[in-house]
C-alpha cells in the first residue's frame, strides 16, 4: 500500500498539468450543481424568512376552504362580515379582523405598470398585531386617499411618504398619497409583487369586494397558545374554513412562493438536472481521457509485479483525491457562481430576495458525491477497460495506436434497437408518457450508438476542414477519427447540453405558432382588451357597458373568468354571454352546439375533454366558490380554446357562482361596425387611460400576445443557452489540453519536417470547431425531433406546422464557433509555444 | 563493401561550425554538451557521428540542424549562419533546406504512408516534383505501401517512407539520429544501403548519428566526439578501424576519469 502511495503521489506531482486539468474539468461541473442548490436554498431562506417574519404577530388565520385560489394574504374573497364576528366571539381571542384583498398595480409616472407579476391591494388592519407587513417609514393610511405601499416598489419608483402615486384598480385608475412604506420583515416585498395597502374602512370598495373579505386574522390573549386557539377557531368555524396558525401561514407562504410551480423554481430545476447530468459527463469524460493516456504506465506497473486489484486500486486512489480536490474547489466555486446567476436573472427581470449564501448538507453532499463518486466511476471502468489488454500488448501499443476497437456487435444492435423504439414512441404516440419515454430512449440511444455516429456525422465537418484549412484542417479532420469514443464524449456532452435548451425552444416555437393559428381561426372580434394573467388584474364590468354603448362599436362582450373544481381535475373557466360571443369568437363546435349554452351546462374543449374523459351530453358535478356543487352538463366540444378558454359557462350563471371581485373581466372583446374602426380604436385607446391594467390588441397583435404567454420560456431559454455552450467550451477545451498533451511528440514531428507555430494552431482550432459545431448541430436536430412531439403531448394537439426555433438557430451556429475558438484559445497556445526539440522528446 | 562506392567528394561545405558549444543550465551545476567543436561537413557526402554515451553526439546533430540553440560559436549551413535565426526562419530553413530521420515516432499515425510523406510539402504550401517523388519512391521500394498507414508497417518499410518524406523537398542536408537504432540487422543494413545511394545517385548530404560502428562504416567519413570535444575523424571508415579508434577514446575517458 505505501509503495501504491508513493506512486500515486509523485504520478500527480509528475503529471502537474493532467492533474490540474482534470482537477478544473470537475471543479467547474461541480460548481454549475452547487451554484445552483445553493441559489435555490438562499432563496428558499430568504423567503421564508420574510413570510415568518411577516406573520409573527398573527395567531391565526381563517380562510375559505374551496382552494379556489388566492393571494399571499388570503383565500377567495367569499368570507362573510359574520364570520368575523363569530371568529372574535372565540374564547382567547382578543382580536380578529377581516382583510380584504384585490387587485392594485401601482403605476410609474408614464402609466406603465410596475411590475408583470402579482399587484395585490390589501386592507391594513387596525390593530399592529394582525398586520402581515410592518411600517418602515411615514404613517399607516388614515383616509381613503391615503395609501401605504411596500419597500421594493416605492424604491423602484423613488417613492416617499408624501408623494402621489396612481394605482390601477378593477373600477379604474386613482391617485393616492403616500402615507408610508412597510416591509415584510427585513425584506421589501416577497417574491416580487407589489403591496398597496389601504385603511380597513376604504379597501373593500376599491378593489370591489363587495363587502367580502379574502381571510381574518385573529390574535390570542397573552398566554393562549396559537395552535390551541387555532383549534378552538377551527371548532367555532367548521369545516368549511382552513385554519392556520401564524407559522402555518408562514409555511404556506413560502411554499407558495418558491415552490416547484413557481417559475423561478422550474427555471432553477432546469438549471440544476442540466448541471448534473452534464457534470457527470464532464467528468466521465475527462477520466475516460486520462486513463486512456496512462494504459502504458498501468502496463508496466502490471509488468513489475503489481497485480490487477493494486493498479484498479492507484486509479480509485487518484481519482478519489483529484475528485475531492476538485469536488471542494466546485462546492465553494457555485457558491459565486449562485451570486452571479441570482445577478443575471435579476437583470433578466426575475427579482430574487436578497440574502446571504446558504450551503445545506445537501448541496455538500451532492458536490462530493457527484465530484468523488463519478470521478471513480468514470475512472474505474476506464481503468477497467485498460486492465483487460495484456500487460505486454498495452505496453507496445502506447501512445501511437490509432484507432480504438470497433463497438462490438451487442453495443450496436442494442443501440440501433433502442434508438428505432425512441423514434418509433415519437412519432406514432401522443399520450405525454410514451412520448416522454420515447425521448429517452433517443437521448440514451443516442449516447450508445455516440462512438459508431462519430464517423457519419463529422463527415461534413471533416470534408470542408481541408477545403478551410489545407493540410491542417486534414490533420484536424483525421485526429477526430482516431478515437471516436473520446469524440462521442466530448461532441455528446455539449449535444446534450444544446439538445435540452432546444427542446425547451422547439416546443415554445411550435406552441406559439400552434397557439398564434388557433387565435386567428376563432377570433371575430376586431379589437381585444386583455389583462396580463397572473398579475390579479381585472376590468370592471361596468367598463364592458361603455364600450357596447359607444358609436361605431357593433358588438362587445366581457370574459370573467375564474376557478372551478370537478372530479380529478381544477381549472380556470370563463363566463360568456351567449348572445354575444357568436359575433366575436367562434370557437368552432366540433360535437354538440354552442347554442344550446343555458343555465346549468357547459361548453368544453375537445382537447381537454378527451383527457378527462369527458363525452358530450355527460353531467359532471361542479364545485364554485359560491353555491357549491352543480350538475353540469357538457352542451358543447370545442376546437379552439386560445381566445375563450378551455371551459365556458354562461355569463348568468357565472355571475351567481363566484364572488363580487371576481366578476372582473380578464378580456373584453370587441367589434366595430362596417368602416368604424378607426373611430373604434381611438376610443378604445381613449379609455385605457383609466384602465392602465388593459392591453388592446387588434387581431393580428392578440395572435402574438397568446402567443407570447411562453416569453418566461424564451427567458429560460436564454440562460440555458448559455449555460449549456459554457459547459461546452468546458467540456471541449479540457478534451482538447489533454489531447495536446498526449500529443506533445507528434507536433514535435510536424514543427521539425517545417510547420510553423501558427500552423500548429490552426490544427488545433479546426479540431474544436469541427467538434462543437457538429456537437451542437447534433443537439439541435436532437431538439426538434423531442421537442415535436412533446408539444403535440403537451398540448394535447398541435395546429399547423411544426414550429422551428428560428432565432435559436440563427444563434447557435455562431456562438458555437466562438465557444470552439475560445475552447481551443488555451491548448492551441500550448501546443504552438511547445518546444520543438523538447517535444521530439517527449514521452 | 563499405567504402567500394566511391563518392565524388566536392571541397564544398554543406555545412560548417565554429567554436560550437552548448551548455545547459547555469553556474556549478552546468553541464557542458558541447565545448568549442569545429567541423565541416562536405557537401554530397555521407557522414557519421560516433562517440561514447554522453559524448554530445545527439546534441551535435540538434544544434547542427537548427532543432537546438547553440550557447556559444556559430553554425553555417552553406554560407548562412542559422545560429542567429529566429523561430521563423528556422521553420522555413526546416521546410526547405533540411530533412529529418529520427529513431522513431517519425510518421503521424492518422496519416497513410503517402500523406506522410508529401505532408512536408504540404505544410510549405509547395507541390511535389512528380519526377523526385517518382524517382524516391522508387530507390526506397514504397510504391506497394503507400496507402497504407504506419500501424500497417513494419519498422523497416516506416523508416524508408521517413527517407522519404526526408528528401522529397529537395533539402541541402538530410540529418539522421540513429535511424537504424529501433532495426533488426536486416533492415537496419537495408536502409544504410538506402541512404548510402541517396548520396550516391541523388547527390544527398547526409548526416547520420550513430552508436552502431557497422552503421557508420557506410559513411564517407567518421566524426568521433567525446566528452563534448571534436576527437578526430576517420576518412573511408572500416568496421575494424572504427573499433579501435572507438576503443582508443573509451581508454582516453577512463584514464580521465581516473585522474579525477
Amino acid at each position: 500500500m505505501r509503495g501504491l502511495v508513493t506512486v500515486l503521489r509523485r504520478g500527480l506531482a509528475a503529471r502537474r498539468v493532467r492533474t490540474a486539468t482534470t482537477a478544473i474539468a470537475i471543479a467547474a461541473a461541480v460548481a454549475f450543481l452547487s451554484g445552483t442548490y445553493v441559489l435555490t436554498d438562499t432563496i428558499d431562506a430568504g423567503v421564508h424568512r420574510s413570510a415568518a417574519e411577516a406573520t409573527g404577530g398573527v395567531s391565526a388565520i381563517v380562510t375559505e376552504a374551496g382552494g379556489f385560489g388566492g393571494s399571499l394574504f388570503g383565500g377567495t374573497t367569499t368570507i362573510h362580515p359574520g364570520l368575523v364576528a363569530k371568529v372574535r366571539g372565540v374564547p382567547g381571542v382578543s382580536a380578529a379582523e377581516g382583510v380584504a384583498v384585490g387587485y392594485a398595480m401601482p403605476l410609474d409616472r408614464r402609466g406603465h405598470a410596475v411590475s408583470s407579476s402579482a399587484a395585490i391591494g390589501v386592507s391594513a388592519p387596525a390593530d399592529p398585531r394582525l398586520r402581515q407587513f410592518a411600517l418602515r417609514d411615514g404613517h399607516w393610511p388614515r383616509g381613503a386617499d391615503e395609501v401605504a405601499v411596500d419597500a421594493t416598489t416605492a424604491g423602484t419608483l423613488h417613492l416617499a411618504p408624501g408623494r402621489t402615486l396612481r394605482v390601477a384598480l378593477a373600477g379604474g385608475a386613482r391617485t393616492f398619497t403616500i402615507s408610508g412604506v412597510v416591509g415584510f420583515g427585513s425584506a421589501g416585498t416577497i417574491a416580487g409583487v407589489s403591496v398597496v395597502a389601504f385603511t380597513p374602512e376604504a379597501a373593500p370598495g376599491l378593489l370591489g369586494t363587495g363587502g367580502r373579505y379574502a381571510a381574518v386574522a385573529a390574535a390570542g390573549e397573552a398566554g393562549v397558545p396559537a395552535a390551541a386557539l387555532a383549534r378552538r377557531i377551527k371548532a367555532a368555524v367548521g369545516a368549511a374554513y382552513t385554519v392556520r396558525t401564524g407559522s402555518q401561514q408562514a409555511d404556506r407562504l413560502a411554499g407558495d412562493i418558491s415552490g416547484a410551480a413557481s417559475v423561478i423554481g422550474a427555471i432553477l430545476g432546469a438549471f440544476a438536472v442540466i448541471a448534473l447530468i452534464v457534470a457527470t459527463l464532464l467528468i466521465a469524460n475527462t477520466f475516460t481521457i486520462t486513463v486512456a493516456q496512462r494504459t502504458r504506465e498501468l502496463a508496466l506497473l502490471r509488468c513489475v509485479g503489481a497485480s490487477r486489484g493494486q493498479t484498479a486500486r492507484l486509479v480509485i486512489l487518484e481519482a478519489v483525491s483529484i475528485g475531492l480536490a476538485g469536488g471542494v474547489a466546485g462546492l465553494f466555486g457555485g457558491i459565486g457562481l449562485a451570486a452571479g446567476l441570482r445577478a443575471s436573472l435579476g437583470a433578466l427581470g426575475l427579482p430574487l430576495p436578497a440574502a446571504a449564501p446558504v450551503l445545506r448538507t445537501h448541496t455538500v453532499v451532492a458536490s462530493l458525491i457527484v465530484g468523488v463518486g463519478v470521478s471513480v466511476v468514470a475512472a474505474g471502468a476506464a481503468a477497467l477497460r485498460a486492465s483487460r489488454s495484456r500487460p505486454l500488448a498495452a505496453l507496445s501499443a502506447g501512445l501511437t495506436a490509432t484507432g480504438t476497437r470497433p463497438p462490438g456487435w451487442t453495443r450496436r444492435i442494442v443501440a440501433t434497437g433502442v434508438l428505432l423504439a425512441g423514434a418509433l414512441l415519437l412519432v406514432t404516440t401522443s399520450a405525454r408518457g410514451s412520448v416522454a419515454l420515447g425521448a429517452l430512449a433517443l437521448l440514451v440511444g443516442a449516447g450508445l450508438a455516440g462512438p459508431m455516429l462519430v464517423r457519419p456525422l463529422t463527415a461534413p465537418a471533416r470534408r470542408l476542414l481541408p477545403v478551410a484549412a489545407g493540410v491542417c484542417g486534414r490533420l484536424a479532420g483525421r485526429q477526430m477519427l482516431r478515437d471516436p469514443r473520446r469524440v462521442a464524449g466530448t461532441g455528446g456532452t455539449l449535444a446534450v447540453a444544446v439538445a435540452t435548451v432546444s427542446i425547451v425552444a422547439t416546443l415554445a416555437a411550435t406552441t406559439t405558432s400552434s397557439r398564434a393559428l388557433d387565435v386567428r381561426r376563432s377570433l371575430r372580434a376586431d379589437y381585444v382588451l386583455s389583462t396580463t394573467p397572473g398579475t390579479g388584474a381585472g376590468l370592471d364590468p361596468a367598463l364592458t357597458g361603455r364600450i357596447e354603448r359607444s358609436p361605431g362599436v357593433s358588438a362587445a362582450a366581457g370574459m370573467p373568468c375564474g376557478i372551478f373544481r370537478a372530479p380529478g381535475d381544477s381549472d380556470k373557466l370563463c363566463g360568456i354571454d351567449p348572445k354575444a360571443y357568436p359575433r366575436l369568437v367562434d370557437p368552432h363546435a366540433s360535437a354538440g352546439s354552442m347554442a344550446d349554452l343555458g343555465p346549468g351546462t357547459m361548453a368544453v374543449s375537445a382537447v381537454v375533454a378527451g383527457r378527462l374523459g369527458w363525452r358530450l351530453g355527460q353531467t359532471i358535478p361542479i364545485t364554485f366558490p359560491v353555491g357549491g356543487t352543480r350538475p353540469t352538463r357538457i352542451v358543447a366540444l370545442y376546437d379552439y380554446e386560445e381566445v375563450a378558454g378551455a371551459y365556458l359557462i354562461p355569463l348568468s350563471d357565472y355571475a351567481g357562482h363566484y364572488p363580487p371581485d371576481q366578476q372582473a373581466d380578464q378580456t373584453i372583446l370587441v367589434r366595430a361596425a362596417d368602416g368604424a374602426r378607426r373611430q373604434v380604436r381611438a376610443e378604445l385607446t381613449a379609455l385605457r387611460a383609466d384602465y392602465p391594467q388593459a392591453i388592446l390588441d387588434d387581431r393580428a397583435g392578440y395572435g402574438h400576445r397568446a402567443a407570447a404567454g411562453i416569453d418566461l420560456l424564451a427567458t429560460m431559454m436564454t440562460g440555458l443557452l448559455a449555460l449549456s455552450l459554457l459547459i461546452g467550451l468546458i467540456t471541449v477545451a479540457v478534451a482538447l489540453a489533454l489531447s495536446v498533451l498526449e500529443r506533445t511528440r507528434e507536433i514535435g514531428l510536424l514543427r521539425a519536417v517545417g510547420a510553423e507555430a501558427r500552423q500548429i494552431r490552426v490544427i488545433i482550432r479546426a479540431e474544436a470547431l469541427a467538434t462543437v459545431v457538429t456537437g451542437s448541430l447534433t443537439g439541435v436536430a436532437l431538439g426538434l425531433a423531442i421537442g415535436w412531439p412533446l408539444a403535440r403531448a403537451l398540448n394535447g394537439r398541435v395546429l399547423g406546422p411544426p414550429g422551428v426555433p428560428v432565432p435559436l438557430l440563427a444563434v447557435v451556429l455562431p456562438a458555437a464557433v466562438v465557444a470552439g475558438l475560445l475552447a481551443a484559445a488555451v491548448p492551441a497556445r500550448r501546443a504552438a509555444r511547445l518546444n520543438v526539440l523538447t517535444a521530439l522528446r517527449a514521452e | 563493401m563499405p567504402g567500394s562506392v566511391s563518392p565524388t567528394v566536392t571541397t564544398a561545405a554543406a555545412i560548417s561550425a565554429v567554436g560550437l558549444s552548448r551548455r545547459y543550465g547555469e553556474g556549478p551545476t552546468a553541464v557542458h554538451a558541447l565545448r568549442e567543436v569545429d567541423l565541416t561537413v562536405p557537401a554530397n557526402s555521407f557522414t557519421a557521428i560516433m562517440g561514447p554515451s554522453g559524448s554530445g553526439k545527439s546534441t551535435l546533430l540538434h544544434c547542427l540542424s537548427g532543432l537546438d540553440t547553440a550557447t556559444g560559436g556559430q553554425v553555417f549551413h552553406d554560407d548562412i549562419e542559422i545560429t542567429r535565426m529566429s523561430e521563423r526562419e528556422l521553420t522555413r530553413l526546416r521546410r526547405e533546406r533540411v530533412g529529418f530521420v529520427f529513431q522513431e515516432f517519425n510518421l503521424l499515425p492518422t496519416l497513410t504512408a503517402r500523406e506522410n510523406v508529401l505532408l512536408p510539402l504540404q505544410l510549405a504550401g509547395r507541390r511535389p516534383d512528380p519526377g523526385l517523388l517518382e524517382t524516391v519512391i522508387g530507390l526506397l521500394g514504397l510504391a506497394e505501401r503507400l496507402d497504407h498507414r504506419p500501424a500497417e508497417l513494419s519498422g523497416g518499410q516506416i523508416q524508408r517512407v521517413a527517407v522519404a518524406r526526408a528528401l522529397v523537398t529537395e533539402p541541402r542536408v538530410v540529418f539522421a539520429d540513429e535511424p537504424t537504432g529501433n532495426l533488426d540487422r536486416r533492415s537496419g543494413t537495408e536502409l544504410l544501403r538506402l541512404l548510402r545511394r541517396c548520396v550516391g545517385e541523388l547527390g544527398q548530404t547526409v548526416v547520420m548519428v550513430t552508436h552502431d560502428p557497422a552503421a557508420a562504416a557506410y559513411a564517407d567519413r567518421v566524426l568521433f566526439l567525446a566528452d563534448g570535444r571534436f576527437a578526430g575523424d576517420l576518412a573511408d571508415p572500416t568496421l575494424p578501424a572504427i573499433l579501435d579508434r572507438l576503443d582508443a577514446l573509451e581508454d582516453d575517458l577512463g584514464e580521465n576519469g581516473a585522474e579525477r
